[in-house]
């Protein structure tokens, strides 16, 4: 078995490390990166884009390219995130919550160098995961059915409610309005469309590019440009102060550790992707910290968590696409095309029978990570001064990038007014003091929440026991349950301790 | 990769106005070439190879514009209402031209009066397959249980045209199963592999790696003939006499592009369909038909579609 993996890595190696290929990586890993810097364009553009040439392409060569886009972007949207409040990509919106407040501390080159090498540190898990257990855990995929993957879901959007601090209420409310407009577009069961006020571009729901970039990105924009800001962030980014304090060191390791966890378990469950996994992972987070109250106010852990997890999920995101041929995401299934014109088919044969594609690509990934780290950290001081640019300039840029991104989707100028249009309703939504993170994730966990809620219920003739008979689905229900009732005591305990306070 | 050679013949004869036209003015830039699916797909990846080879034959470039979106309705109406000159075309499949008028009452556009057809350019029947393990040993087995079980046997369906493809299947043997709906063809295999879900109509390309790993058992084919990769399994014509659905892609223009430009781009593209490194690129068999055919074509199967959602009572939009 060492012995396997050894000589599996050297065959890798002996792919990944030919010159055209160290190319190809590098190309893709700086395409992925700016592309994810820039708003609203992700790696599902990018790639798209680079379709006519992939065909012309060593399906080798090809495919670690394209992995080097989609897990660059993850390394840039964080930068929009963190600098601008703009989620580069879906999955670092949540790195908005801390990253910004961070940057505005003048601590821009600390959130950046940090969530560089939380990046690194979860696409690691992911890649090591990938090695390793990949036949394990596709069988834990395998094995998930529409009961667990509802289970699931209850327990995300429990997690999720907890993400706003500020007010509960307004939290949950948020939620409900992200899955309401999460089931616009078609009913898959009865084929009837739903809210779609007659709108074709409807029919296949809203666009979440569109909704992220306009609730955050948008209404952002619109805010800074009410108030003058300059002289309120840092010049100048010397490497010294890029440097951690040995407080951010100590409160990063475990975030780390745990987000990387939960980006690599969401990571190869089909469907659910990066987006969810660094939702679930500031969740978790402002869970377990000792101190709830310093999130959205520039806690470093608010920051970890999610990069890590979105990195471990992009790079596990290749367990199913690859062994098992099931592609987890419209971006992975580009990538099965890719390989089915070169005449492959992804799937459980494919190690054996193409181990250099293979273990070139997992290789590939290690070099493109590193690549990343080496290139991200002395760009970061480039990166910050990209604030400098007077904000006259900057914005007017950044809402043209913002809707080319949404425009090339689907080539429908509809999604640029969708864009507008979230944009004023998130303006509105940050005036009144509503928290926007738990619209998202509602709007991604609801959907998929009903579909598998109706699937499951249908498989089991209207049964609704199928969630506490399945073990997997009963265990998750259960852990939903734990973390509810641990939610209500400490709710009473804080309640009670204010009240003390105030008595005494 | 079938039986579909026998339309060699007709391209054969296709190819020979290609040395007449070539004196001729079209085209004299580049052809778009609308593709209502998202970069990547299968579609679109069958665009892209014929485009290819096409564009070099014609001395211009085709570029692809995806529109992807609404089950093909944004992007087969933004061609209907392109320039009937020859330099726009549309790349589609059955659910623009034959699936979304069966289930649109107030579709912005006519599959059969908006557009002249070019060629066909695949035909695509399915696979019924179920686990391996699985009771029933063939296909006359499932109809019994279904029998015995009203409505226990379960099919997923990944889009509309496996739904239809299995309704069919459901009024036409006289049983009741139950649709479980999927959103893509991938979750659905897996719940067919453990057992959530009893059988599924599976295209040949996702389906027939499985069946030979042994993951997935066939047990009959939608086609009018047995396949060559699967000559012991039976037509589902054979045990349902009658039965036969496929899925297709088409090329279409435009309805007032000139004769001229629908001849010159038929005989292109069945010269591309019968270069055999083409149709070791994509992942259809390939089916060249004249414009006549493929009209007749899309208008019998606007007609099938329309009767099997009015029997299975789908909602009309």
């Amino acid at each position: 078995m060492e012995n396997d993996l050894i000589s599996s890595i050297s065959i890798g190696l002996a792919t990944a490390l030919t010159w055209s290929n160290l190319g190809f990586c590098l190309g893709g890993v700086l395409l992925g990166m700016f592309v994810g810097v820039l708003p609203g364009i992700g790696a599902m553009t990018a790639i798209s884009m680079l379709m006519p040439l992939v065909y012309h392409l060593d399906p080798t060569s090809a495919l670690i390219m394209l992995g080097g886009i989609w897990y660059g972007t993850a390394y840039g949207g964080s930068i929009a995130s963190i600098l601008l409040n703009l989620p580069g990509t879906p999955s670092t919106a949540v790195t908005c919550l801390d990253g910004y407040p961070m940057a505005r501390q003048g601590r821009a080159g600390i959130a950046l160098f940090m969530t560089t090498v939380a990046s690194f540190f979860g696409a690691s898990v992911g890649i090591v995961l990938m090695m390793l257990f990949s036949p394990v855990i596709v069988n834990v995929a395998f094995n998930f059915t529409s009961a667990e993957y509802f289970s699931l879901m209850v327990l995300g959007l429990i997690a999720a409610s907890t993400i706003s601090a500020e007010s509960p209420v307004k939290g949950l409310a948020m939620v409900g309005i992200g899955i309401l407009l999460g089931l616009v577009g078609m009913d898959l069961y009865a084929s009837v469309p739903r809210f779609t006020l007659g709108f074709y571009e409807l029919l296949e729901g809203i666009s979440l590019v569109a909704l992220a970039l306009g609730i955050f990105g948008v209404a952002e924009i619109i805010a800074s440009a009410r108030i003058d800001q300059s002289g309120t962030l840092m010049s100048k980014v010397t490497f010294r102060s890029m440097i951690p304090t040995q407080d951010d060191r100590r409160r990063s390791l475990m975030p780390m550790v745990r987000g990387s966890g939960v980006g690599a378990f969401f990571g190869i469950l089909p469907g659910i992707g990066p987006s969810i996994a660094s939702f679930l992972a500031y969740a978790w987070e402002r869970k377990v910290a000792d101190e709830p109250q310093r999130f959205g106010h520039g806690a470093i852990e608010g920051i970890i968590a999610p990069e890590a997890a979105n990195n471990a999920a992009d790079q596990a995101a290749f367990i199913p696409t690859m062994t098992l041929g099931i592609p987890g995401s419209p971006t992975m299934a580009l990538i099965i095309g890719v390989l089915i014109i070169h005449g492959i088919t992804p799937g459980p044969t494919l190690v054996t029978e193409r181990p250099d594609l293979f273990w070139g690509l997992i290789m590939s990934f290690w070099i493109g990570n590193i690549l990343l780290l080496i290139i991200n950290i002395p760009l970061i001081g480039i990166w910050v001064r990209l604030l400098q640019v007077p904000y006259g300039y900057l914005y007017p840029a950044v809402v043209m990038f913002m809707c080319i991104g949404a425009f090339t989707i689907h080539n429908n100028p509809f999604d640029v007014f969708s864009i507008m249009v979230f944009g004023l309703v998130g303006y509105g939504m940050r005036v009144l003091a509503f928290p926007v993170a738990p619209l998202i994730l509602g709007f991604v966990l609801g959907p998929l929440m009903e579909e598998h809620f109706r699937r499951a219920m249908t498989i089991s003739f209207g049964d609704p026991m199928v969630f506490l008979q399945r073990p997997v689905s009963a265990g998750i229900l259960a852990i939903t349950a734990l973390f509810l009732l641990f939610s209500l005591v400490s709710f009473i305990r804080t309640k009670a301790a204010g009240t003390r306070a105030r008595g005494g | 990769m079938r039986r579909f050679k026998k339309i060699l013949a007709t391209a054969v004869l296709s190819v020979l106005p290609i040395a007449a036209m070539s004196q001729g003015t079209y085209p004299e830039r580049p052809i778009t070439m609308i593709v209502p699916f998202a970069a990547g797909n299968s579609a679109d990846i069958l665009a892209r190879v014929l485009a290819d080879h096409v564009g070099r034959q014609l001395n211009t470039s085709i570029v692809i514009e995806n529109r992807p979106g609404a089950e093909s309705i944004l992007g087969a109406t933004t061609a209907a209402r392109a320039q009937a000159d020859g330099y726009t075309i549309m790349l589609a499949s059955t659910s623009a031209l034959a699936a979304a008028p069966a289930l649109n009452s107030n579709l912005p556009y006519d599959p059969v009066t908006d557009f002249a057809p070019i060629t066909q350019i695949s035909l695509q029947p399915y696979v019924i397959v179920v686990r391996p393990d699985h009771p029933a040993q063939d296909i006359g087995q499932l109809i019994q249980m279904a029998k015995d079980d009203p409505g226990r046997i379960t099919f997923a369906s990944s889009n509309t045209t496996t739904r239809v493809a299995s309704e069919l299947f459901r009024s036409m043997a006289e049983i009741e199963l139950t649709n479980i709906p999927y959103t893509g063809t991938d979750q659905a295999f897996l719940d067919v592999r453990n057992g959530q879900v009893t059988m599924m109509f599976a295209g040949s390309t996702s389906a027939l790696p499985q069946i030979a790993q042994g993951t997935l058992r066939p047990l009959a084919v939608s086609s009018a003939d047995r396949w060559e990769e699967l000559p012991d399994v039976p037509t589902l014509g054979e045990v349902v006499p009658g039965y036969e659905f496929s899925a297709w892609h088409a090329l279409v223009a435009p309805a007032a592009a000139p004769d001229e430009v629908i001849s010159v781009l038929n005989a292109a593209f069945h010269a591309a369909m019968n270069d055999p490194e083409i149709a070791a690129q994509v992942d259809v068999a390939l089916f060249p038909t004249t414009p006549d055919e493929l009209s007749a074509t899309i208008q019998r199967d606007i007609d099938v579609w329309r009767e099997i959602v009015e029997e299975a009572g789908l909602p009309v939009n």
